[in-house]
């Protein structure tokens, strides 16, 4: 089913941009978690590269196997229980899975980042923020704890802290939300890493202060020339926001493709759903049509294709075999058996 | 009764259960989903799964053996303990004597058997006064709150700084020693943790919308304290109990050893006689109370924390991450 | 401020309603003492067979404006007017019982509003056993039909809820509102915690719910497009004032406050086609305890005028008649009305 994937993977890095390097490349990863009461299969033979320097958005409700895709992705899942049952992460043509725990501490936090969705239990409350940006400057590279510190008030500034020198010296609780966001920010881009994972990171923030953190995310980004992906539920960021999207549903990955493509003409019944269900600012609606059912118990995942009980357009053979990635006109990707006859 | 106990508890059956029970709702019929719930079968059900740990279920089974043997211990052993006499010195274990004998040479056995009456007796009022005044305190200060809520506690604290064993001698000397003081005294002693507890369970469950949408309906306040609060902090308030009841075991036997009550047979009170024979090398006289305190403590704790297990999946729930939180969601 | 439409019944008149919880500060000096203004002088009439939304970020007063109605905080002063009747006064029982029956809310935690110890069967028949309303069978059937009036199956009465997913939840929540049929019905961010393609159900669920059993809404939320969906006027809230209010299309096509475009113009849009390029507003929200002089807006307003940090604004008619009235309260706007 997978074999398919390698060919894809040429396919889409061809026709997005042959002169763009892939940076990560993730391929027909599986991880599933062992417990006592039962299997989970969180993600699923998930594929999709990110290209230098773009954003990349990751979209899925809960469940969809996104967070655990940047755990792995980081090496932060705990393995037992879980286990990583197939699949390559490539970065920068070294595989991230094969690589021993010491060397991946090396690459976590230093050139590939990650920041998280509440800022806050993030920061440790007992310590001065200057200090713990500081301490993840020093963690990684050997400099002397004076220049670490100056490091560390020149990124505060750059992440829009006012009075950064005096700030420094507060501790985390002494902050606004948006604030401890920044600092968080600040602590990842510490090393200068090529690639920043940002997982929801404004879900708990109000909206203007999340209009403020996303424009200094795509400030930052072209500044430093760093890749970005961004994992989210809420597809207004992800128009706004990123160049490239995967939308995962239940642990697999759903359909990929540019943001334009994939909001203009979405291939897959899952995208087109989430699509004609969200609420508008910036119009009136009369109706909202609403995806049936409800998200799938990962323990027992629908056979076939895990979305086929919610489907509008489900078929015979969607229950019996799930779905080949279909590769699509303008690069990407899109997991259904809709496509069959359209792909030649 | 049964059922006060299940609904008190919270324990149930899911659907699942109830199908393969073979107590089906029909779909169709009104009157089969209004069925009352099998008691019974509930009661099987909560001893089995209560028995899925072995040291829950050992230690319920210890507690029952020694119940049993220290009711009827008039007629393990037959007659007076006081009156066998044999020989007027300690005698180490035999077949004829298992634990020995004492110092007047009766036997330790029996003397342990008669003693767990009394032990066993104490454990469970002074557990209950324990129980009954932590929660009573701790669900009025933690759903008043406000002034009520800061003498009681302020109260609490009072007992708490306290220290616990002169304070005992001085109410067994104030009040005179009697098995009734006794567990009195233990109970008044040990009840602020309790009420610590149930009062921040109050606290944080207040918060919790429910609490408050009750409020919005209509629902009278001894609605919410009896019918709401109180039955989630029972599971709570059941295994901190049976966590205190070897603390109270211990301070009982603390308080005979220290020849402050001498009551009739005690383990204590065995313990106390046996520190004058030490020098003669009977170990057995202090040994057997000692293990019998251990072993009743451990049964104890054995059986809260089977407790625990048991009526709190939520806990482990919560624990859980997202994905597993999701994934045993039906 | 007069409601919109027609002769409708107004159900709900909350006028001057201020709420202060207090803050420290030095108890025996009046003038020392600290409070946060959570709702600070709001007026606003629902009328029957509407929905009311309220929006505002995190620390507005919107949540806090819901309890005051709800009876759960009495209000530091004005009043809350529901069907004539005062609904912190001092009321007959009947009258009391009477808008428990009326009043009903749903919260924002699904899992949190049901009580886990109970089936859902009994959790969505107890307001009927509060109010000791029909016997044992008849309530059953009650429950039932409730249950499967918000979509679930007469299956789901015996389970528990930490079986049922979180958009299940919910619709439990709303059958046990909807139990004594009650007039009004306070609705306090009801999808937020529910997951996207869950949403639209349980939105359409509750419009077809408003038809079904003639409810009244009153909307509180932070999510501008789902309030922009379900609402038929919005008031916008910050710092425990009303800062703009009028009906939603004219709130959302021509908005006034410039608080109100901030946040409009902060959400992003699922439309990569038109991006916008923003410039966000600065600042943060200042406490509630240390109110800014004058306008509380001003730390923030791209517009700040002299004047703003000297009066503050009234909320004034800007729109195009009373029938169908935008209010706003700022200085750039000099009607009166």
């Amino acid at each position: 089913m997978q074999k398919e994937s390698s060919s894809i993977d040429e396919l889409s890095a061809a026709t997005l941009g042959q002169s763009e390097r892939v940076v990560l490349s993730v391929q027909d990863l599986s991880v599933r978690f062992y417990l006592q009461s039962g299997v989970v299969s969180a993600v699923n033979h998930l594929s999709f590269d990110v290209e230098k320097g773009t954003n990349f958005g990751i979209v899925g409700e809960s469940g969809s196997g996104k967070t655990v895709t940047a755990l792995t992705i980081m090496g932060l899942v705990a393995i037992p229980p879980a286990r990583v049952d197939s699949g390559r992460i490539m970065f920068n043509s070294e595989d991230l899975l094969r690589k021993s725990p010491n060397d991946m501490r090396n690459i976590r936090g230093k050139r590939i980042a990650m920041i998280y969705q509440d800022p806050m239990t993030s920061l440790n409350p007992v310590l001065r923020v200057g200090f713990q940006i500081a301490e993840s400057i020093m963690v990684h590279d050997k400099i002397p704890r004076k220049q670490a510190y100056a490091t560390a008030i020149k990124l505060m500034e750059a992440v829009g802290i006012p009075e950064p020198e005096k700030r420094a010296q507060a501790f985390p609780h002494q902050f606004s939300g948006g604030m401890r966001q920044r600092i968080m920010i600040a602590m990842a881009l510490s090393t200068d890493p090529e690639i920043l994972i940002a997982d929801e990171p404004t879900t708990a923030l109000d909206v203007i202060t999340q209009a403020q953190i996303l424009s200094l995310l795509k400030a930052l980004q072209k500044q430093r020339n760093m890749t970005v992906i961004l994992i989210t539920h809420d597809l207004g960021i992800v128009a706004e926001f990123c160049d490239q999207v995967l939308v995962m549903y239940a642990g697999a990955g759903m359909e990929r493709g540019t943001t334009r493509e994939i909001f203009a003409n979405p291939k897959h019944p899952y995208t087109k759903g989430l699509l004609e269900s969200i609420t508008r600012v910036d119009k009136d609606i009369k109706r909202l049509n609403s995806i049936p059912g409800e998200i799938p118990n990962l323990m027992r995942p629908p056979n076939g294709c895990r979305f086929h009980p919610r489907c509008q357009y489900v078929f015979q053979k969607c229950l019996n075999e799930e779905p080949r990635e279909f590769p699509l006109p303008g690069g990407g990707f899109s997991k259904c058996w809709l496509l069959e006859s359209d792909t030649r | 009764m049964l059922f006060t106990a299940f609904w008190i508890l919270g324990y149930h059956m899911t659907e699942q259960e109830q199908l393969e029970v073979g107590r089906v709702p029909s779909k169709d019929s009104a009157e089969a989903l209004v069925q009352e719930r099998n008691y019974l079968q509930e009661a099987f059900r909560f001893f089995r799964d209560f028995s899925r740990n072995r040291g829950a279920l050992f230690g319920l089974v210890f507690l029952l053996v020694l119940t049993i043997s220290a009711i009827f211990a008039n007629y393990i052993f037959p007659g007076n303990p006081n009156t066998s006499f044999l020989v007027p010195r300690p005698l180490p274990p035999t077949l004829q004597y298992p634990f020995g004998t004492d110092d007047v040479g009766r036997n330790l056995l029996e003397l342990v058997v008669y003693g767990a009456r009394t032990s066993l007796t104490i454990a469970f009022v002074a557990g209950s006064i324990l129980a009954l005044l932590g929660t009573v305190v701790g669900l009025v200060a933690g759903y008043y709150g406000g002034l009520i809520d800061g003498g009681l506690m302020r109260t609490a604290d009072i007992f708490l700084t306290l220290p616990t064993l002169p304070l005992i001698l001085l109410m067994a000397a104030l009040l005179g020693p009697s098995l009734l003081n006794i567990m009195l005294i233990i109970g008044i002693t040990n009840w602020p943790f309790m009420a610590r507890l149930v009062r921040s369970n109050v606290l944080s469950m207040t918060q919790r919308e429910f609490i408050q949408i009750e409020k919005v309906m209509g629902a009278s306040t001894r609605r919410i304290v009896f019918r709401h609060l109180f039955p989630n902090q029972f599971s709570l308030i059941l295994v901190y109990t049976s966590l205190s009841l070897p603390l109270v075991i211990l301070t009982e036997a603390a308080i005979e050893f220290l020849g402050l009550a001498p009551i009739s047979i005690s383990w204590g009170f065995l313990l106390n006689v046996s520190t004058h024979y030490w020098i003669a090398g009977a170990w057995w006289m202090s040994f057997f109370p000692g293990v019998a305190i251990f072993m009743t403590s451990l049964a104890f704790y054995l059986v809260s924390e089977g407790l625990k297990e048991v009526l709190t999946p939520t806990l482990k729930r919560k624990r859980d991450s997202l994905v597993v939180q999701l994934a045993e969601r039906k | 401020m007069q409601s919109t439409q027609q002769e409708s019944k107004t159900l709900l008149k909350v006028t001057n309603l201020r709420k202060y919880f207090s803050a420290g500060g030095d108890y025996f000096r009046p003038s020392r003492r600290k409070y946060i203004k959570a709702v600070d002088d709001i007026s606003f009439t629902i009328p029957e067979g509407s929905t009311f939304g309220l929006v505002g970020e995190s620390g507005c007063g919107k949540t806090t404006t819901s309890k005051v109605i709800l009876g759960l905080y009495k209000p530091t002063s004005g009043t809350v007017i529901f069907e004539g009747s005062n609904v912190h006064g001092k009321l007959a029982t009947t009258v009391k019982r009477g808008i428990h029956r009326d009043i009903q809310a749903v919260f924002q935690d699904p899992a949190g509003s049901l009580d886990p110890r109970m089936r859902i069967g009994s959790i969505v028949e107890e307001p009927l056993q509060i109010h000791s309303d029909g016997i044992e069978g008849e309530r059953k059937m009650i429950a039932l039909q409730m249950l499967e009036a918000v979509g679930l199956s007469r299956e789901h009465y015996f389970r528990y809820p930490h079986e049922l997913s979180g958009g299940q939840q919910q619709r439990v929540a709303i059958a046990r509102a909807l139990t004594l049929r009650p007039k009004l019905v306070i609705l306090d961010e009801p999808v937020s915690a529910l997951d996207m393609s869950v949403r639209a159900q349980v939105l359409n669920l509750l419009k077809d719910l408003q038809a079904q059993f003639n409810l009244t809404y009153l909307f509180v939320a932070h999510d501008l497009s789902v309030v922009r969906y379900m609402c038929d006027q919005v008031a916008v809230m910050y710092l425990g004032k009303i800062v703009e209010f009028s009906e939603t299309k004219e709130l959302f096509e021509s908005p006034l406050h410039p608080y109100t475009k901030a946040l409009l113009d902060a959400v992003p849009i699922p439309d990569p086609v038109n991006v916008k390029v923003r410039t966000p507003l600065s600042g943060n929200i200042p406490s509630s305890i240390n109110l800014p002089s004058g306008c509380r807006f001003r730390t923030r307003c791209p517009y700040v005028m002299k004047i703003c940090s000297e009066v503050e604004p009234e909320l004034t008619n800007e729109g195009k008649s009373s029938v169908h009235p935008h209010y706003t309260a700022c200085h750039l706007y000099p009607n009166k009305s």
